[in-house]
């Protein structure tokens, strides 16, 4: 009888928070300790090239002698804080510009509506190498392209949400009692936006690693002793045909494992703060 | 219905030519940003070292050089009006040309990926969705899961590496094999070449179309006529294929119509990894070359097939959902109503 | 009324259908239109293009850069012969040829003089030339190439002409802007082109006179050359030459399936090993050094020249005698390599003099004389700022990339602090006035030198790197106006050291020299490639150079 129904702590709620947790925590890890590998990531030692995978360098060696280790995690640290960035940036453009659409009219809605069309029928890699490539194929042209390249998907959303917020009654109550439109945006709209700009927020990242690697990976953006993922892929390929395999091989799945840990996060933030999709 | 079918194609056409007009002003209003000098990156440092400064001059005259943006970008646009994409700098062929070279060989390479990505794509996401919670849907899931998050270009390296560098069983690149004639490649060749790039590229868009076939999938499977049948005694694939298939291809079919975009994107990474010579690789020469006619170009044309292949799908939607076509209607006639007081 | 509806959807949707297949199915045939499009224009002559496989003996197939590929097309006014890289022309004949040794041979032509003040250049040429369409090859071609290479000429540089001249059919005059002692080796890479069948399209179609005719182009991937049957001179036993372009990845994966009979290869494969083949090193004045900025810090032009630390003609010879050539040879190019002490090793103008070994105690002693003291940290200070320096290296380039790494390495033994960056081409040349870059030089003209080291008449310093010497300038001037190129090669020499003064190690020192680096090769065992000329800076159609005196040894 008193084990009809155990208790059980680990309810759906628990598990997701403790998912969330948990990928969170290795990320900012792999953060840290990639920024504090950095300068041991690019110390180049010609007595020590070209060594496999083996105890003292778990992945390996390249041909100028650096730790891949290090280089991959300072790489990823890298990945991750440009993310950071980038995502935020680009979230943030499209919370503006998504509410802004929705709440200052015909004009404004149809003009942003344009850019974004403009924004989303250019494939994305044509468009980072024309950000790029107008910014002087450096690191900030990079960043600026990947910045400028996401907020459009997300603006949609935002934009779709503050729809469905102007017609519910106490925005329409505001306005009747002559709250400015911006100032109804502030008070009664972005408090309910939060939970989707959090989950959006977090889903870019995916998509500002994968394509910072891709476009590194092509040779525009950082310079090539930097440790960043793209580069080190690029490098590895001329490696190949030599049988270095573990130049690819790991940074490659450590990239994955990052991208995934991103996309696991904002899934469990989406549960959590959205609990009807939960169970989608 | 006739001349509404017409009205619409004539009204997305203008919406096609004002859609360019504004992606082609923005790239080369991004190009002209650049601080680049073409010629340091074009002629070679050995080359400019044994030139004389009136050499130079009149190379800078070539790139382009000093005349403004705004002159530039009319000439341009006067001449793609007349069909003339200008001259690539890089390869000094007409652009239309450079770019039918290229492109001959990307539709296979996209073609082939696209292809794969729908139809494995489709059968994974019907075998989730109809086994849903089991240990299928679950291992088609996690699998879907991972390749979202896998950079495509990785992907290529790790095909690479194990089916034509370690088993040599794929060729390791381009687009025929060496030292034969073009005249003389055979289809099997020209498939071989494509089929390693090709996979990289359909293995990662695999997954997207995946996901929404199975949650069509499951929709279907929870609806009340798949309910009927089930009661009639119908069973397993017969039941899915019978049922299910009619109603999930076409959403799925304009899924893909609007995953161009995507194909598009990858194939940049991929052939580079393949060096394959197709309208990628030249995008990526035509950035780092500072070749601005022949990227102009490029945008333009691929510019164009997403709005088509989004222009397709939505028509596609229109055509065979009924109840989209019945709120089209219904929407036409009050508005014609309105403009008959 | 639901029964009717029925009807009507069913009927709509099936209308719909079709319109919806009919627009993919245009779709569609307009993409495979195009692919089809390209197929038929590019149907070459079948007879040819079926054996392309080494069957006689006396075809091969060589892998090249894939940058070898000349995108423009076989046209000298597009760096075809006379580019970037030089290399001969195979399709188009030269008035002269540089021989094994670099001194100067002739091919079309039969004589050649210089006028007192150098301004008039009058050359002879052979008149048992035709071009592969039958046409007679005249001194008017000669003339119309020149000439027509001075207007559009891309790469490199004819501005020093004024005129070419046919003053009958078998002699060419040439009126130059100024005296210009090395025009010989500038005959030697420009191609002839006939005036009849010059146009734009020329680059996609040429006809020449040389040792080859182009059989096929398959852009993007392939050259086929065959020998010219018609040739003048000693036919070649090569008769068929594929050349294809990749990446060094590919090249050695065609070298490992047998696709390729000679491949270019880089140092880092040379730990491989390939059954049936074996490495070729050939021996090149293709040189990498970095320049040192040779005076002070100082705003000039908007941009930011010089260097403080580099600007003590000590601290420069310090930073040279520090590099263990040898062990950066090692390391960098796995022994394949040679060290270089001048932009022109082992050419006719160079000064033996330039050479010195590494000598790390004489550095740090040099560097404490101009007042850099080792600090606690193993890094040298003076004046409260540390000996530090950045090395800059072109993207993507991993042997510049690792030469930068090695000479930061090294110079940390003698307490300067080093490190590396990356940069484009498009900015690396502004950089370069003020830090060091891995610059690649190496040609077969003594022009290169000159660019180098003189200085330019706006600035009063040299274009690559600030610095200055009048009296070498001197030195370089005579040499170009020099009528006799014996005499010129010993007015280089002493540019580089005349016993006073010199842009060597005991000189002036403003740029270090590294090493030559070594063209490396597979080569399929039976294939004899003949004896090569010192190749220079480029890594393509130098091999090729005398490919019409390749043979296999074995019948095959």
């Amino acid at each position: 009888m008193a084990g009809d129904r155990r208790f059980r702590f680990w309810n759906l709620r628990r598990k997701t928070i403790a998912a969330a947790g948990l990928s969170f925590g290795l990320l900012i890890f792999t953060a840290v300790l990639g920024h504090i590998w950095m300068e041991d990531a690019m110390v180049t030692d010609f007595s020590r090239k070209n060594l496999s995978p083996c105890l003292s360098y778990p992945f390996g060696t390249d041909w100028l002698g650096r730790d891949m280790i290090k280089r991959t995690a300072a790489g990823l640290s890298m990945s991750i804080r440009l993310g950071a960035v980038t995502a935020g940036a680009s979230a943030v453009i499209a919370v503006i510009l998504g509410t802004a659409a929705a709440v200052f009219g015909k004009t404004a809605d149809r003009l942003i509506s344009a850019l974004i069309n403009l924004i989303q029928g250019i494939p994305h890699m044509l468009l980072l190498i024309l950000i790029s490539y107008g910014m002087g194929k450096g690191f900030r042209g990079a960043a600026v392209g990947i910045a400028l390249t996401h907020w459009p998907s997300l603006a949609r959303l935002m934009r779709a949400e503050v729809l469905q917020l102007k017609t519910s009654q106490y925005v329409k109550i505001s306005e009747k009692l002559g709250m400015g439109p911006v100032q109804i945006a502030l008070e009664h709209m972005l408090p309910h936006l939060f939970p989707q700009f959090i989950t959006g927020l977090v889903l870019l990242f995916p998509h500002a690693i994968l394509h910072e690697a891709g476009i590194t990976f092509l040779g525009f953006g950082l310079s090539m002793e930097q440790p960043a993922v793209g580069i080190i892929l690029s490098e590895s390929m001329t490696y190949l045909m030599t049988g270095k395999w573990w130049l690819a091989v790991f940074p490659g799945a450590a990239l994955v494992l990052v991208v995934l840990l991103f996309e696991g996060l904002g899934q469990s933030l989406r549960s959590l703060l959205d609990p009807g999709s939960a169970h989608e | 219905m006739g001349k509404k079918a017409g009205g619409y194609i004539v009204k997305n056409f203008i919406r096609m030519l004002t859609f360019l007009l504004a992606v082609s002003a923005a790239s080369f209003f991004l190009l002209s940003l650049s601080p680049i000098d073409p010629l340091k990156s074009n002629v070679g440092q050995a080359a400019l070292g044994t030139m004389s400064e009136e050499q130079i001059a009149r190379l800078e005259a070539y790139w382009g050089v000093g005349i403004p943006a705004g002159k530039r970008f009319l000439a341009w646009l006067s001449g793609v009006l007349r069909g003339d994409l200008g001259i690539s700098l890089l390869y000094r062929q007409p652009v239309l040309s450079v770019i039918r070279e290229k492109a001959a060989n990307s539709v296979w390479l996209m073609g082939a990926a696209w292809l794969f990505s729908g139809v494995l794509g489709v059968f994974l996401g019907t075998a989730a969705g109809a086994k849903k919670g089991k240990w299928q849907d679950k291992a088609i899931t996690a699998y879907c899961m991972i390749t979202a998050g896998t950079p495509a270009f990785w992907l290529a390296l790790l095909l690479l590496l194990v089916f034509a560098v370690q088993f040599p069983i794929f060729p390791i690149g381009f687009s025929v094999p060496v030292g034969v004639a073009v005249s003389e490649v055979t289809l099997s060749e020209r498939l071989s070449h494509a089929f390693l790039p090709a996979l990289a590229l359909g293995l990662t868009g695999v997954s997207n179309i995946a996901m929404h076939t199975r949650s069509k999938m499951i929709e279907i499977m929870e609806s009340e006529y798949v309910l009927y049948a089930r009661a009639r005694g119908e069973r397993g694939w017969p039941l899915i294929l019978g049922h299910g298939l009619r109603n999930l291809l076409l959403p799925v079919i304009t899924l893909q119509f609007g995953s161009i975009s995507e194909i598009f994107g990858g194939s940049v990474l991929v052939e580079e990894v393949f060096s394959y010579p197709g309208l990628g690789q030249a995008a990526i020469t035509a950035g780092l070359g500072s070749d601005v006619p022949l990227l102009l170009g490029i945008t333009l044309i691929s510019a164009a097939l997403v709005f088509l292949g989004n222009l397709t799908a939505d028509l596609l939607y229109l055509a065979v959902d009924p109840r989209m076509r019945r709120e089209r209607r219904k929407e036409a006639e009050r508005r014609n109503t309105h403009g008959g007081r | 009324m639901r029964g009717r509806n029925h009807a009507g959807i069913d009927a709509g949707i099936r209308r719909r259908i079709r319109i919806s297949a009919a627009l993919c199915t245009v779709l569609c045939a307009g993409l495979l239109l195009t692919a089809g499009c390209k197929g038929k224009d590019d149907v070459p002559d079948s007879a040819a293009a079926g054996e392309n496989r080494n069957t006689a003996g006396d075809s091969v197939i060589v892998v090249m850069t894939a940058n070898s590929e000349p995108e423009s097309g076989f046209d000298p006014a597009y760096g075809w012969g006379a580019g970037e890289h030089v290399h001969e022309p195979l399709i188009q004949s030269t008035l002269t040829v540089t021989n094994p040794d670099l001194t100067i041979g002739y091919d079309l032509a039969e004589g050649m003089e210089v006028s007192e003040d150098g301004l008039l250049w009058t050359v002879t040429i052979r008149d048992d030339v035709s071009f592969t369409d039958g046409e007679k090859l005249t001194a008017g071609d000669v003339a119309f190439t020149y000439n027509t290479l001075r207007e559009t000429s891309s790469v490199n540089d004819f501005t020093m002409l004024r005129e070419a001249r046919a003053l009958d059919e078998t002699t060419v005059e040439f009126e130059m802007e100024r005296p210009f002692s090395i025009w010989p080796y500038t005959m030697a890479v420009t191609g002839i082109v006939p005036e009849h069948a010059y146009g734009p399209d020329y680059g996609s179609h040429p006809v020449g006179s040389g040792r080859y005719m182009l059989k096929q182009w398959d852009k993007g991937q392939q050259v086929i050359l065959e020998a010219n049957p018609d040739y003048y001179g000693e036919a070649p036993k090569m008769r068929r030459v594929t050349i294809l372009f990749m990446e060094e990845d590919a090249a050695f994966a065609a070298v490992k399936s047998g696709q390729a009979d000679l491949a270019y290869t880089a140092a880092a494969y040379t730990d491989q090993s390939v059954n049936g083949y074996s490495l070729l090193s050939c021996e090149t004045v293709d040189n990498r050094g970095f320049n040192l900025p040779a005076v002070g810090r100082k705003e000039q032009d908007g941009r930011i020249i010089g260097n403080d630390f580099t600007a003590d003609v000590r601290v420069r010879r310090a930073i040279s005698l520090a590099i263990d050539r040898e062990e950066m040879i090692e390391h960098v190019l796995n022994g394949y390599g040679s060290p270089a002490y001048s932009v022109c090793d082992k050419m006719p103008w160079y000064n033996a003099e330039a050479e010195a070994s590494s000598d790390r105690e004489e550095a740090a002693r040099l560097l404490d004389e101009a007042g850099w003291q080792m600090g606690a940290d193993g890094i040298r200070e003076k004046d409260g700022v540390q000996a530090e320096l950045t090395f800059l290296y072109p993207a993507g380039d991993s042997v510049r990339q690792a030469l930068a790494a090695d000479t930061a390495n090294q110079l940390q033994e003698v307490g300067i602090h080093a490190s590396i960056r990356g940069t484009g081409w498009d900015t690396a040349y502004d950089e370069a006035q003020a830090e060091p870059l891995i610059w690649g030089w190496g040609a077969h003209t003594p022009m290169e030198f000159y660019n180098i080291y003189h200085t330019m008449k706006d600035t009063g310093l040299a274009a690559y790197s600030p610095y200055g010497n009048e009296k070498l300038d001197a030195y370089m001037d005579e040499a170009l106006a020099c009528p006799d190129l014996e005499e010129s090669y010993e007015l280089w020499k002493k540019a580089q050291w005349d016993g006073e003064e010199g842009v060597t190690l005991r000189g002036d020192i403003p740029w270090v020299w590294l090493v030559n680096i070594d063209h490396l090769y597979w080569v399929r065992d039976g294939l004899h490639t003949a004896e090569q000329k010192l190749h220079p800076h480029g890594h393509g159609w130098s091999i090729v150079n005398n490919v019409d005196q390749w043979e296999w040894s074995a019948a095959k």
